[in-house]
């Protein structure tokens, strides 16, 4: 304990954190000796200084901690001046009058209606709004000007900002809008009901979600990670909880841009000004940085990867793996110290966990999860497997279940009857998790699955919709990505506050297509159903009139003049029509609409959209061109993978293609048709097949492409004269008629700028059908 | 402030003296608009070398806030609780708020004026005050109260007394054992570093 005087007045450098306060404070001290230090205290308060000595030794009666206690108080009594002599209000007039905020309710700032305050952090103040123009309440984030000033770095952040949300990441907050009014930085964001992760962590978290959050974490990093943008400052308090169960993370870019605030040597470095004495208050908090960040050198999308790691060891243990009293001392610890094995402080975690931690948290960079992918994939796989064991445990069998084929690369699993120790394979060699992310070829890709491999036909489709195009049409041969594009073409159109409508023709009834006046009615409860209209189709189903005209009605009326939002009409499967006796009437009245709105641009049509997605395939069925709307419109292809595509998808399988050349014969067989690929390099991880085994089953009816390849022979044979060309081609003979050509390379079934270097797409197609049509 | 304004909070007030915690949302913000508001008016006053008649100012931010004629007798003191702990809290998360402010030292431009400079270091020590008082109360509740009411409140002494229902003399001694131990702690935080 000090004693004698303070340096008169010294001047404060920063708050100390209350943990480390209150640890001090009650180290020793009850309420009870408090009292009776204070009685003492207070009575020699009363005395004169000489007589106080005497007063002291009969009160104390030899307790000298009592003593030193009661001494203390008194010189800090002495020597208090004026403190706290004034009220706090006018301690902090000053800054309060120099205050830019906005705080009062009722305010209007740029086209937002301030509701409330939300909460303030370290760094921004965060208000309840309401944006005036789409009626949509958002959470309104106002950046302090000092962090804002410079040009550069903000235009920087607006940019990171907009990138991550354009991701359009069911795990990343999306961002409204961005910019600058007043001389303030402003973004405004989705408002998410719930709780930040520090909330909940209070509470007590079990390891289900635990992994939970983790995994959804980690699906959001990948993803930025994707796009370039590492987040740097990975808490708690970045991230909320929504009580559907959502995870979302905030706050993308913040840290970097009060970084460069403070940088002042231009170097992308956290500068130890992060954290000096001088500059005061830490940004951000220190338990989660990395070393790197620690030491001020470049950050990367590892550095997120540490953070993460930071965050899991403290769901599982209930606290930080650096947690130490000073700055100082976690600081040492992130640098040095090897925090205490999870096990000790959570005896039931898994060992795969604490593992997948362990490696998180690993000091040199090069030691850690390389990608966030992997990060994922592990948790992931970790999470199936706790999943299996409880199914286990609730069925009542405990002995070892592998589902897997007896081959090299086979994935074993050993449970104890306590519960979840377990031994994971190498991770390297194919795991569950790793297998199930790859289930859906086929089916459309989940929205955050790694494996969806963007083009430039997403950027195109959002465009389009954005820019309220009267058709869009996204062709690709079947099973390419079509539906998942449209699923992510359709969150995008939501989000800019148009209403949706899908409407998926292979989930269409069989008896709907019986009659052009079912289908019609069909399409229109689609819209009432999701629309929410009050008027039903039938109410006002006129049987005098064409089914068509009642179906164009209804839109009209209740939908276009009603509703004063855009909408967008998305078909997927739409091939089902052309193998439909009243597809040509359908597709007719899709132009007549869009000959509507070139007419009358301003008329209720102007506000539909529709979205069609339809298989390449399905051309080997169009005749006659001019009935449908399949030539006007915005067309976007989804284009085959390039070479480079199909080497980084074989990258993301996990190499099953041993090297470059083996991918450019891979590639020679089935070239980059999305559909194909896929299923192709699926089929040889999980049954772990090198190139020569799969190319020998390629082109069997029972092999992994079998399906695709009979559902196109099937399409092909449907038409003679097609046939014939085929087998003009196979046999080497000159070239089809344009017309005959330009069908099927429309259907994907052969390559070429014109019809004389036409030649079969790829090598399968070219074995498969010499095999069948010779 | 118009008096319907001052209806509304008074009733937030007592709204959240009562537990509603979606008052102090409501709450914060204009409270907050008006004290910055009085701020900026006491800080034009100011000639160098005056000092603020701070009890003035402290009582004309509860004047102009509450509405004082409907405010019961037997409220009072609850009332005078309250409304030191909204100040105690919307002047704490001010200072916190500002901490980011502070630099190294010659980097920007920013003018510092004198009050200014002292302002910043008030912050700092608000915040760690704060935190200290939390900690206080947990050895001696009632004075952590005496200091809330008279820091945070700008009671007078014998406003607290009556407010608190103890003499004069007990207000007095709890506050001298609470600034004397308050003041060692903030101090030793400091040293410490």
């Amino acid at each position: 304990m000090k004693r004698g005087p303070s340096a008169s007045h010294a001047r404060f450098t920063r708050a100390r954190a209350l943990l480390d306060h209150h640890r001090a404070v009650t180290n020793g001290m009850t309420p009870e000796r408090y009292r009776q230090t204070g009685d003492i205290y207070l009575a020699a308060l009363e005395l004169d200084a000489d007589r106080r000595a005497a007063f002291l030794d009969t009160a104390c009666a030899g307790d000298d901690a009592l003593r030193e206690e009661v001494e203390s108080l008194l010189a800090s009594d002495q020597e208090a001046g004026d403190f706290i002599s004034t009220s706090a209000l006018d301690a902090m007039a000053g800054e309060l009058a120099k205050d830019d905020k906005i705080t009062a309710s009722g305010t209007t700032f740029r086209h937002y209606l301030i509701l409330s305050l939300l909460g303030t952090g370290g760094m921004a103040e965060v208000y309840l709004a309401e944006d005036v123009r789409l009626k949509r309440k958002v959470a309104l984030k106002l950046l302090p000007a000092a962090f804002t000033q410079d040009v550069d770095s903000v235009r920087r952040f607006e940019q990171e900002a907009r990138t991550v949300s354009a991701l359009n990441h069911p795990n990343i907050v999306t961002i409204y809008d961005i910019g600058r009014f007043d001389n303030r930085q402003y973004i405004a964001t989705e408002l998410i009901a719930g709780q930040t992760l520090r909330d909940h962590m209070a509470l007590g978290l079990t390891l289900q979600q635990v992994l939970d959050i983790a995994i959804q974490v980690s699906s959001a990093l990948t993803a930025a990670h994707t796009a370039g943008v590492v987040h740097r400052d990975i808490k708690p308090e970045n991230i909320m909880l929504r009580p559907d169960g959502y995870v979302k993370v905030l706050d993308f870019g913040l840290a970097k841009l009060a970084d460069n605030e403070l940088r002042r040597d231009g170097e992308d470095r956290l500068a130890a000004k992060r954290f000096s004495t001088a500059a005061g208050i830490v940004l951000g908090t220190t338990g989660y940085m990395s070393p790197e960040q620690a030491r001020g050198e470049r950050v990367d999308a590892r550095t997120d990867i540490f953070s993460l790691g930071v965050l899991l060891y403290e769901m599982i243990a209930g606290r930080g793996p650096f947690a130490a009293p000073t700055m100082a001392d976690t600081i040492a610890a992130i640098l040095a110290r090897e925090p205490t094995p999870l096990r000790q402080l959570a005896p039931t975690v898994p060992a795969a966990l604490e593992r997948i931690v362990s490696k998180a948290l690993t000091k040199l960079r090069e030691g850690r999860y390389q990608s966030a992918m992997e990060l994922l994939v592990d948790l992931k796989n970790l999470n199936l497997e706790l999943e299996l064991v409880s199914k286990m445990k609730r069925g009542g069998q405990l002995d070892v279940q592998s589902d897997f084929d007896p081959t090299t690369k086979r994935f074993t699993t050993t449970l104890d009857t306590d519960g979840f120790t377990s031994l994971l394979a190498d991770p390297s060699s194919a795991s569950t998790a790793f297998k199930q992310m790859l289930e859906p070829v086929g089916g459309a890709v989940p929205l955050d699955s790694g494996f969806y491999v963007a083009r430039p036909t997403d950027e195109k489709f959002r465009a389009a919709i954005t820019r309220q195009d009267s058709i869009v049409l996204v062709k690709g041969a079947r099973q390419v990505g079509k539906t998942s594009l449209l699923a992510r073409g359709l969150e995008q159109a939501r989000r800019s506050g148009a209403q949706v409508v899908l409407t998926d023709l292979q989930n269409i009834s069989a008896d709907s297509l019986e009659s052009l006046d079912k289908l019609c009615i069909t399409f229109a409860d689609c819209f009432a159903d999701q629309l929410d209209l009050e008027v039903a189709p039938s109410d006002v189903w006129k049987p005098n009139r064409g089914p068509v005209t009642n179906f164009e009605q209804y839109l009209r009326r209740e939908v276009l003049i009603n509703v004063t939002l855009p909408i967008v009409w998305a078909l997927d499967e739409v091939d089902r029509l052309f193998t439909c006796a009243f597809g040509s009437e359908i597709f007719g009245l899709f132009r007549s609409w869009h000959n509507k709105r070139a007419l009358d641009p301003a008329g209720p049509w102007r506000r539909l959209t529709l979205a069609i997605a339809y298989a390449t395939e399905a051309h080997l069925f169009i005749t006659d061109l001019n009935q449908s709307p399949f030539n006007v419109g915005t067309r976007l292809l989804l284009e085959d993978f390039t070479f480079e595509q199909v080497d980084e998808l074989n990258h993301l399988y996990r190499s099953p293609l041993k090297d470059k050349p083996e991918v450019a014969r891979y590639f020679r067989l089935v070239s980059g048709h999305p559909y194909l690929v896929r299923r192709g390099l699926y089929e040889m991880v999980t049954n772990g097949l090198d190139l020569s085994a799969l190319e020998a089953q390629a082109d069997h009816d029972e092999g992994p492409f079998g399906d695709h390849l009979r559902r196109m022979l099937f399409s092909l044979s449907q038409d003679q004269d097609l046939c014939d060309v085929v087998r003009g081609l196979l046999r080497g003979k000159p070239g089809p008629t344009p017309e005959s050509f330009y069908r099927l390379r429309s259907a994907g079934l052969v390559l070429g700028d014109s019809a004389r270097d036409a030649r079969l797409r790829c090598q399968l197609y070219a074995t498969y059908f010499e095999r069948h049509l010779l | 402030m118009d008096a319907p304004s001052q209806k509304q909070i008074t009733q937030m007030l007592v709204d959240w003296g009562n537990g509603d915690q979606a008052a102090l949302e409501k709450l914060t913000p204009l409270v907050y608009s008006e004290l910055h508001r009085l701020a900026r008016r006491y800080m034009g006053r100011e000639r160098p070398g005056h000092t603020l008649q701070t009890s003035a100012l402290v009582n004309e931010a509860y004047i102009r806030l509450i509405d004082w004629k409907n405010i019961h007798w037997q409220n009072r003191a609850h009332f005078f609780a309250v409304s030191a702990q909204l100040m105690r809290r919307i002047l704490v998360d001010f200072a916190r708020s500002r901490n980011y402010a502070k630099r190294g030292g010659a980097a920007r431009k920013v003018s510092l004026e004198e009050a200014t400079v002292i302002s910043r270091e008030k912050g700092a020590e608000l915040v760690a005050l704060d935190d200290a008082l939390d900690s206080l109360a947990r050895l001696d509740d009632r004075q952590s109260r005496v200091v809330e009411l008279r820091f945070f409140g700008g009671l007078e002494l014998e406003e607290i007394a009556e407010v608190m229902k103890i003499s004069v003399g007990t207000v007095r001694r709890d506050w001298s054992l609470a600034r004397a131990w308050l003041h060692r702690e903030l101090s030793r935080a400091r040293e410490s570093e």
